[in-house]
């Protein structure tokens, strides 16, 4: 189980890791273009908007495969390990409800707007909203890989501070 | 309808469900049975983050974290120790100075609290500054600098509010440079009254090798405050100038940065513009909601019915939004407060961007006040020293804070005075 979710956090790592360099890319040209008086790209806006919403959704499927979305904790923290994992049954099943929400409505709207095209860049709009349905359905599968891989030690989230990955002091 | 709304969405985060999904799950149910379809939900997610400013979070999150491993900070903060470190108390000045610039760069308090405390706290600590000082310095300027730009907090708010961004943070300089201004003589004053340690004066030499190697850094600050200020860039814009600019330095100027090294990056930014942006989505659809509930109005006639004047209501936000801030994050503290209470801001005709600055730094001080402050925690942490032995040395920076917090809450103009030169009409 730890396998594939590792795996299927690779692939959608990748995929954010390409969206946020095109969305740097593409307003940085933006940028560029205009201040040299050259012109600009009339799709940069729209298209750097839709990247931006695929990469912030994959990026928070991602934050609730680590546990990082903001939480308040210090009630959960203090309760003893058998009612622990009682609150993160709760969560999980609380937040899959939303999570089926974005699946199967978000689904929905990406087929009613098959024929809808994007304003600049000419696209169907079935591509931009895909990413509420895509989102809810890695975030639904992060939930519950991690309640079951959690089980023994629930409600694990990562330490505050990790401090191998910390700068270190000036000289 | 609207107690069962809060009722769900308290009951939710208590029990330990993320911010985000406690928004979400508490609209479904309003929406269940309320007879609205569900599909509101997964539209409004969409639209509520389908906004062209909102990419300055993913690329000042970039940016930021370009600076911090790629020596670019470190190569600032030398220079300025070079500089004043001769003074007493100059490092402890040097470490305002550079953590009002860090903080609020990431829109999560704990990722920043780490990123700028780990260098700051050990580099105190290395030229023997007192742990729980070295601690209270960093939190007390990391509340100030939430008021700098570049700054996430302030972009959420003005996108929730319908303020520029632009003016959002030229109002935030004056109050935030005033801040750090009290929060350094506090620093003068307790080196002298402690005796903290004072360097030996650099040589010139060493001043001279200090400076040639921070010149190119220098544009940093210059691109992402001076942009912003002079209105050459929208935030935006200065925010991604600031990622290639980064990049360049990191990659090939200083070669300290590898390029298998930017994954990780990368990945990490996504992590917390999803973190942010999660929260927002979910919120558009509670703050629809509430409005389909009549909540902003019927909030604002209680309001009135309590006092008509600005400066009661200002006066309780003060203590909602420092209560709220010490187990909140500033941002979503923003996004799940703000549409109930700028509808009474607007309705007292206060100023919304000097509003918008009384809250961040009002959010600000939340996060580093005892006993539950989140950031107080992590600092803490790196010096590796307890909590409660921090709390006494915190008093007299807290005292600074919360007196410029009143000053900057009841003296509009100081927020006011930089936007309206740079043609704000408010």
């Amino acid at each position: 189980m730890k396998k594939l979710s590792d795996a299927v956090a690779f692939v959608a790592g990748a995929v954010v890791c390409v969206l946020l360099v095109a969305a740097c890319v593409i307003v940085f040209t933006e940028v560029l273009l205009r201040y040299l008086s050259l012109g600009s790209l009339a799709w940069a806006d729209e298209a750097a908007r839709f990247l931006f919403i695929w990469m912030s959704l994959l990026g928070a499927a991602l934050g609730v495969r680590e546990g990082i979305h903001f939480t308040i904790n210090f009630i959960s923290d203090a309760v003893p390990n058998q009612v622990r994992r009682g609150l993160v049954l709760i969560a999980a099943v609380g937040s899959s409800l939303v999570y089926l929400v974005m699946i199967v409505e978000g689904w929905r709207f990406v087929i009613f707007n098959q024929t809808q095209l994007s304003p600049a860049l000419d696209m169907s709009m079935s591509v931009p909203y895909l990413v509420v349905p895509v989102s809810g359905a890695l975030m639904l599968f992060f939930t519950w890989t991690n309640v079951v891989m959690n089980w023994k030690h629930p409600g694990m989230r990562p330490p505050l501070l990790d401090e191998s990955s910390l700068p270190n002091a000036v000289e | 309808m609207a107690i069962l709304l809060f009722g769900c969405f308290l009951g939710l985060l208590v029990l330990a469900v993320p911010i985000a999904l406690s928004l979400g799950l508490s609209s479904l149910i309003v929406l269940f049975f309320g007879g609205f379809p569900s599909a509101v939900l997964a539209q409004k997610m969409f639209t509520g983050l389908d906004s062209f400013p909102f990419l300055a979070v993913p690329f000042f999150i970039l940016a930021g974290s370009l600076m911090e491993t790629g020596g670019i900070s470190a190569r600032l903060v030398r220079l300025a120790t070079v500089m004043v470190g001769h003074i007493r108390g100059g490092l402890g000045m040097v470490v305002v100075v550079a953590t009002i610039f860090f903080s609020d760069i990431s829109g999560s308090s704990v990722a920043d609290t780490a990123a700028i405390g780990s260098i700051m706290i050990p580099t105190m600590l290395k030229r023997r500054y007192p742990p729980t000082i070295a601690v209270a310095i960093v939190a007390a300027a990391g509340a100030a600098g939430i008021l700098i730009p570049p700054c996430i907090t302030m972009i959420i708010y003005a996108l929730v509010t319908n303020v520029s961004v632009g003016y959002l943070f030229a109002a935030g300089f004056v109050p935030g440079a005033l801040m750090a201004l009290s929060l350094m003589a506090l620093i003068y004053y307790i080196a002298r009254r402690d005796g903290l340690p004072a360097e030996p004066r650099a040589t010139f030499a060493e001043f001279r090798i200090a400076l040639w190697d921070a010149i190119p850094t220098m544009f940093m600050p210059v691109i992402i405050l001076g942009g912003i200020l002079s209105g050459v860039f929208t935030a935006t814009e200065s925010a991604v100038v600031a990622v290639v600019y980064g990049a360049f330095l990191s990659l090939i100027v200083y070669r300290e940065l590898r390029p298998r090294d930017l994954p990780a990056i990368l990945l990490n930014t996504a992590k917390l513009t999803g973190m942010v942006m999660l929260v927002v989505g979910m919120s558009t659809t509670f703050a629809w909601v509430l409005t389909t509930q009549q909540v902003p109005q019927n909030l604002t006639a209680w309001m009135l019915s309590i006092s008509d004047r600005p400066w009661v209501f200002l006066l309780m936000v003060n203590v909602l939004l420092l209560i709220v801030g010490t187990f909140m994050d500033a941002t979503a503290a923003v996004v799940v407060l703000m549409p109930l209470l700028y509808p009474i801001a607007q309705h007292m005709h206060i100023d919304l961007v000097h509003f918008g600055i009384v809250i961040t730094a009002n959010l600000g001080l939340g996060l580093i006040h005892p006993p539950l402050g989140i950031a107080l925690f992590i600092a803490s942490g790196i010096a590796k020293v307890p909590v409660e032995k921090v709390i006494k040395p915190m008093l007299p920076f807290l005292a600074v804070l919360i007196a410029a917090l009143l000053i900057i809450t009841y003296v509009p103009v100081i927020t006011l005075f930089v936007p309206r030169l740079l043609g704000y009409p408010g």
